[in-house]
């Protein structure tokens, strides 16, 4: 009698928990889906200008500081979303300062879907022509593309994917004040053949749905990079971070989007986003002063 | 020597990963850590000026609230041109064979411009004065002055400029209109190489692409040529014809021979990416081609190009080129004697190149390290170039490149050749 009402009890309590884990887990997809969607929001026909700054750091009395003179790139960004439920994404990168990187220029298409790889091309003014490069088709033996020479990497900037991970609420934390889930996100099967990042924890604003720090583990179960996120502003009813950091623990250097200017709702069509904007400088200018026009510049 | 050479490459090389491998040891951050990046550094000499700028109230102004937002910053005003630059440039060259030393050093302007012009059209310009210690005058070079403009689905350039084909870099398969010529043969003198004076039209029909171009020439040896691009990532394919004149009497890497005659080119390119790894073939037949000899003769060329590169990292990639020519005679020449005939270069050969580019210091520190040669001979260019970024806006540019003859039975008379460039760039 009672063997068999323990062991009730535990199909009882084993059902609870799986229904409880599962409940979760469904949780922390919506979550995530809400997060995309405020991510997917930031490049849906919008024209950025961003500073990346890169520079060795050093820890001091638990604060994190360069210990170099960062490097500063000034850069123009426009991306569209594209596809039939503008889960992919197109856009088109300027370096303006230095002025030693003045007018290289980088074009990536970033696909929703796992089975389709990302693509980058670059403008080699000493040839004459556009390479295409091989990026975000990495394994855990070599790396997605770096964005600019600096510490992000074209799989940091990804956007949607969303069903190439599972994951899994851990815990509910406030961080720096701010109520958050802590999310653990791991890869598929075919997504884990193209991404050297194993798991990621990530620290989730439970309100704003934003990524305010993760966690990025390598396949040897080692923290490799860390992400976090500030200054956080809601521009055209989507919460964005007007400064993500990312610490590459590797070669602790550390690299900083800031967000100077952002205009949503440009005129931009989806032919803009091709190679010929590297190439024809008449074809590019001419969107970009459309663009530039429309933005009060 | 062969061996020296190689070694010494491979020296360079690791004292490179050497110096990585510091700060490539595992590194834990604690949790509680603050990203401070705005208040005093206590560490190193921190550019807080900088990071303040990012993260100051004032910046925050940059950004307002509803649809159409922009910043309002001034410096925005610097966003207009995307390639308006000068640089200062000083250099030393040197030269050593086996006989002679020759050292010069030379210094120079280079100005970069671009003018927009709603009536004409995009501008390009970008020229380089410099006066070198065996000149007596100042040498004045033109490397671009381009004039580009589009409507709708076509464009159209006109000037001097680069047209590059062909997707295998440093072989001469299909890079025939201004070859960019062997990675490690490269100039450092100039960002932007001398291109040729030419106008192109295109017809952007996306995927697809064509492109017609012509030479502007006063002689009547004008060139003229299509090509056609179809752009189905992760694959792209091109078909390339043209009436072309050879642009060098002799190809260093391919050791052939040719005669400035006009000849026809037919030619395929295509790539495919898969992984980290991009495979790159070039195709091309050269009909009509004239042969050098003691007797020319008209013969077909045949040229493929492989190439393969693997990126290891953001800082590593490996490169291996392998291209291989064949002539196939459909004429006879003037004179059928047998010991002319034999006076040519093989009816076919290959070459190959190999490379590795690393960069080191934090990226600051690029090197490319090759290697290249005859399949069938001891022939031997090796070449080091790199360029280091000492900051922003100065630049240090050098290259060594060595060609080494050891086979003794060499039927082209080379001499031993070390070349040595160092540039200092200051951009404005």
């Amino acid at each position: 009698m009672n063997s068999s009402l323990i062991k009730s009890f535990k199909i009882g309590l084993s059902f609870i928990f799986v229904f409880s884990s599962s409940a979760w887990a469904e949780d922390a997809i919506k979550i995530m889906q809400k997060v995309d969607l405020n991510t997917r929001g930031q490049s849906n026909s919008s024209s950025s200008l961003l500073k990346i700054s890169t520079c060795k750091f050093g820890i001091k009395n638990k604060k994190i500081k360069c210990t170099e003179e960062p490097q500063i790139k000034s850069i123009e960004s426009i991306s569209i979303n594209v596809g039939a439920e503008k889960k992919d994404r197109k856009s088109l990168a300027f370096i303006y300062e230095p002025p030693s990187e003045r007018g290289v220029g980088m074009l990536m298409h970033s696909y929703d879907s796992i089975f389709q790889d990302n693509e980058t091309w670059l403008y080699l003014s000493a040839l004459g022509k556009v390479k295409r490069i091989v990026s975000s088709n990495s394994g855990n033996l070599s790396e997605p593309t770096s964005i600019f020479g600096s510490e992000f990497t074209t799989e940091d900037q990804e956007s949607g994917k969303i069903d190439s991970y599972n994951y899994r609420i851990i815990k509910k934390e406030v961080y720096k004040g701010v109520k958050t889930f802590v999310i653990e996100r791991i890869p598929n099967a075919e997504k884990a053949l193209r991404s050297r990042y194993a798991k990621t924890i990530l620290w989730v604003d439970a309100e704003k749905f934003v990524v305010l720090k993760a966690k990025i583990f390598d396949y040897n179960g080692t923290e490799i990079r860390r992400l976090l996120s500030s200054n956080l502003q809601k521009i055209n009813n989507i919460w964005l971070a007007r400064v993500t950091t990312i610490l590459n623990l590797e070669t602790r250097r550390l690299s900083s989007i800031a967000l100077s200017g952002i205009q949503f709702g440009i005129p931009i069509e989806s032919n803009f986003f091709s190679t010929r904007a590297l190439t024809d400088k008449a074809f590019r200018k001419r969107w970009l002063d459309q663009i530039r026009s429309f933005s009060g510049r | 020597m062969r061996i020296l050479l190689i070694a010494i490459a491979w020296v360079l090389i690791l004292t490179g990963y050497i110096v990585a491998a510091d700060l490539e040891e595992n590194f834990s951050l604690p949790d509680d850590l603050e990203l401070d990046l705005s208040e005093g550094s206590e560490i190193g000499f921190i550019s807080e000026q900088n990071f303040q700028e990012i993260l100051s109230s004032e910046s925050q102004e940059k950004i307002s609230t509803g649809n159409n937002l922009l910043s309002n910053d001034n410096k925005t005003s610097n966003y207009d041109n995307l390639s308006s630059s000068k640089s200062l440039l000083f250099g030393i060259n040197q030269r050593v064979t086996t006989n002679k030393e020759q050292s010069s050093y030379f210094y120079g302007l280079n100005f970069s411009s671009s003018l927009n012009s709603i009536e004409f059209g995009f501008l390009d310009f970008d020229g380089t004065i410099i006066k070198s210690s065996s000149d007596t005058e100042p040498k004045f070079t033109v490397n671009l002055l381009k004039l580009q403009n589009s409507s709708g689905d076509f464009g159209w350039s006109i000037g001097k400029y680069r047209l590059t084909w062909g997707q295998v870099e440093g072989t001469g398969v299909l890079d025939v209109i201004n070859p960019a010529g062997a990675n490690l043969l490269e100039g450092v003198d100039s960002d932007i190489p001398e291109g040729r004076w030419l106008f192109n039209g295109s017809l952007f029909l996306d995927p697809v692409r064509i492109t017609t171009f012509g030479s502007i020439k006063l002689n009547n040896k004008n060139e003229y040529g299509a090509g056609l691009d179809i752009n189905l990532d992760p694959y792209k394919l091109s078909f390339y014809t043209a009436s072309l004149f050879p642009r060098n009497s002799f190809d260093l890497l391919t050791g052939s021979q040719v005669l400035n005659e006009r000849y026809n080119l037919l030619g395929f390119s295509a790539y495919k990416v898969q992984n980290a790894f991009l495979l790159k073939l070039d195709l091309s037949a050269k009909i009509n081609m004239a042969r050098v000899g003691t007797i020319p003769i008209v013969q077909d060329r045949f040229d493929l190009a492989l190439g393969l590169e693997y990126f290891a990292s953001n800082s590593r990639k490996y490169a291996v080129h392998l291209s291989c020519f064949s002539w196939v005679q459909n004429s006879t020449p003037t004179h059928t004697d047998n010991n002319l005939v034999n006076q040519l270069e093989p009816i076919s050969g290959s070459n190959y190149q190999v490379s590795v580019q690393e960069q080191f210091f934090n990226n600051n520190l690029s090197i490319n390290l090759g290697m290249s040669g005859k399949t069938n001979d001891q022939n031997i260019l090796l070449g080091v170039n790199g360029n280091y970024q000492i900051s922003d806006d100065i630049k240090l540019l050098g290259s060594i490149a060595s060609f080494k003859t050891i086979s003794e039975s060499m039927r082209l008379d080379f001499q031993p050749l070390t070349i040595v460039n160092v540039t200092l760039r200051k951009y404005f």
